[in-house]
């Protein structure tokens, strides 16, 4: 047994070129000529178990052999490499006699339309019952297109930012959020805005940047005593006439609002 | 049976019996105090002293091959695995055969099907008739394959080191100069004999610089390969009997597949595969 468990991966023979299994597909007699002497001197039994590998226990007393001095050398050439074993599985070869196990159909069976050429019925089919893709309706709410129920925010609860571990006065945003590793918004999720939430309580005084705040996170914020900043919506676009249109209605209601109050302020 | 080998180093000396040693690679680098899952995700470095031979033929010295070479019980596949994709990778796959839908003529109906007494016929481009199609015949198609660049790297390196090891190498100094007269294979022949080199077997010659009068001199020689790093290849390494590096050479090689070449060679590297394939 201690011979069996003192097997290397390598054989004795050469450092390069390891005996291969089975699937052997190169002549490695030649890489060393001079094997059978080298088993002889050392009165070695050669045992091939199985088909996986060889085994060889030597008998010699000695120590370990100077593989330096007795090994032959081993070179690759074309002649012999190979693949590594159990790495590569022949074909099935079907079709070529019945002893060969795939020989009389081939593994299509016997008769009707599975043991035609081609594929046969197609993915989901169900002999012509209504199958489960089609009895299923196929999106969900009104046609798939209820926006309503999509999430407008990425939330993030107080206690969460408590145990992020912010310091006095540091800035709390998506950005920074992000960066703590305390959300991490994919897909949709990218393009939505910050929402604090109430849950749980903050003792450190930080300044929260985010779009909205829940009634409950803004109350315990001002207590805590932090900076809120409502960051504006995004804009909604609307054509360039549009918008020239609007700043020129805007500008003649300021006027008209600046003249207004100068007016109102000299009748006083 | 692997497992069990894989045990801590004490465990695996202290069942060292005299029965049988397992066999220590005839380079140093692995000890036999690893566990053999390590040796195996380990590559090796093999250090080879290559004689370096005087364009006389004299022996003036030894240089150094030190390349990486893979775990022996994966050496073998390795190489093949680099062999095969190179070779495949050569191949155009532009061979192409008409199939009978595509040989000029056949549509009509040669005579009807019933009534002549004859065997009835749909075509005269059928396969089974002269100048009718070929069936599953070789149609373009793309038989690359890809292969990790480390691992076509260690292919090479591997069948390098081992023909470094089975004294297959033989480093020649320089001599670019000794032909400055004038290119004459003759004496390049004269030379390979000097050298112990059979001009009648295979040799490869890796150079960094190719004169163009040695490439005259041995460029009627069929059994050599003159290939400079650029058109470096495994086929011819394994192909060739002898490998002839001149200085220059070894050193890109160390430099190239070495053991502490890894990032420096890389860019240099797809360069020079590109090239390659535009070579072939």
């Amino acid at each position: 047994m201690a011979a069996l468990l003192n097997l290397s991966t390598t054989t004795p023979a050469a450092p390069h070129i390891r005996l291969p299994a089975s699937p052997f597909m190169g002549n490695i007699k030649i890489l060393w000529p001079s094997l059978p002497s080298l088993f002889a001197s050392k009165s070695c039994l050669v045992l091939r178990r199985g088909p996986q590998r060889a085994m060889v226990v030597c008998s010699a007393a000695t120590g370990a052999p100077d593989p330096e001095a007795s090994a032959p050398l081993g070179r690759f050439r074309l002649n012999n490499l190979g693949p590594q074993p159990g790495s590569k599985r022949k074909n099935k070869r079907k079709g070529r006699g019945i002893a060969a196990g795939q020989g009389n159909s081939c593994g299509f069976g016997m008769r009707g339309q599975k043991s035609r050429s081609g594929p046969g019925v197609r993915k989901g089919f169900e002999g012509g019952q209504m199958p489960l893709y089609r009895r299923i309706p196929k999106l969900r709410g009104i046609a798939g297109g209820m926006h309503a129920g999509l999430p407008k925010f990425v939330p993030v609860n107080l206690k969460d930012i408590e145990d992020a571990g912010f310091e006095e006065g540091d800035e709390v945003s998506l950005e920074s959020l992000k960066a703590k590793g305390l959300i991490n918004p994919s897909g949709r999720e990218r393009r939505l805005p910050l929402k604090i939430l109430g849950d749980g309580a903050l003792s450190v005084k930080v300044n929260v940047k985010a779009r909205a705040f829940s009634a409950a996170a803004k109350e315990k914020l001002e207590a805590a005593g932090c900076t809120l900043t409502a960051l504006p919506g995004r804009k909604k676009w609307v054509k360039p006439s549009v918008a020239k249109n609007l700043a020129r209605a805007e500008e003649y209601f300021a006027k008209k609002r600046a003249a207004a109050a100068a007016g109102g302020g000299g009748s006083e | 049976m692997r497992i069990s080998c894989a045990a801590t180093p004490s465990l695996s000396s202290s069942v060292a019996s005299p029965l049988f040693a397992p066999n220590s690679h005839s380079f140093a680098n692995v000890s036999l105090a690893t566990a053999p899952s390590a040796v195996r995700l380990r590559v090796r470095c093999d250090v080879a002293a290559i004689p370096v031979l005087s364009f006389s033929g004299e022996k003036v010295g030894d240089v150094p091959l030190d390349l990486k070479s893979a775990p022996s019980d994966t050496a073998r596949a390795v190489v093949h695995r680099g062999l095969v994709a190179e070779q495949q990778n050569q191949r155009r796959g532009t061979a192409s055969t008409l199939t009978r839908g595509e040989v000029s003529g056949g549509g009509k109906k040669p005579y009807p099907q019933k009534k002549t007494g004859r065997a009835r016929r749909g075509s005269q481009r059928t396969p089974l008739r002269p100048g009718g199609g070929v069936v599953f015949g070789p149609k373009p198609r793309d038989w690359s394959v890809k292969i990790n660049r480390k691992e076509k790297r260690l292919a090479l390196s591997t069948a390098l080191s081992s023909a470094a090891a089975t004294a297959d190498a033989l480093v020649v100094e320089d001599f670019g100069q000794e032909f400055e007269a004038g290119p004459k294979t003759k004496e390049f022949v004269a030379a390979m004999r000097r050298w112990g080199l059979d001009p009648k077997r295979k040799a490869m010659f890796l150079l960094t610089e190719v004169s163009d009068n040695v490439l005259l001199s041995c460029r009627n020689i069929g059994t050599i390969k003159l290939l400079t790093p650029r058109t470096l290849n495994l086929f011819d390494i394994l192909d060739s009997e002898k490998l002839v590096f001149t200085k220059s050479a070894v050193e890109y090689l160390n430099s190239m597949y070495g053991e502490n070449a890894e990032e420096e060679g890389d860019g240099e590297e797809e360069e020079e595969e590109i090239v390659l394939a535009g070579d072939n």
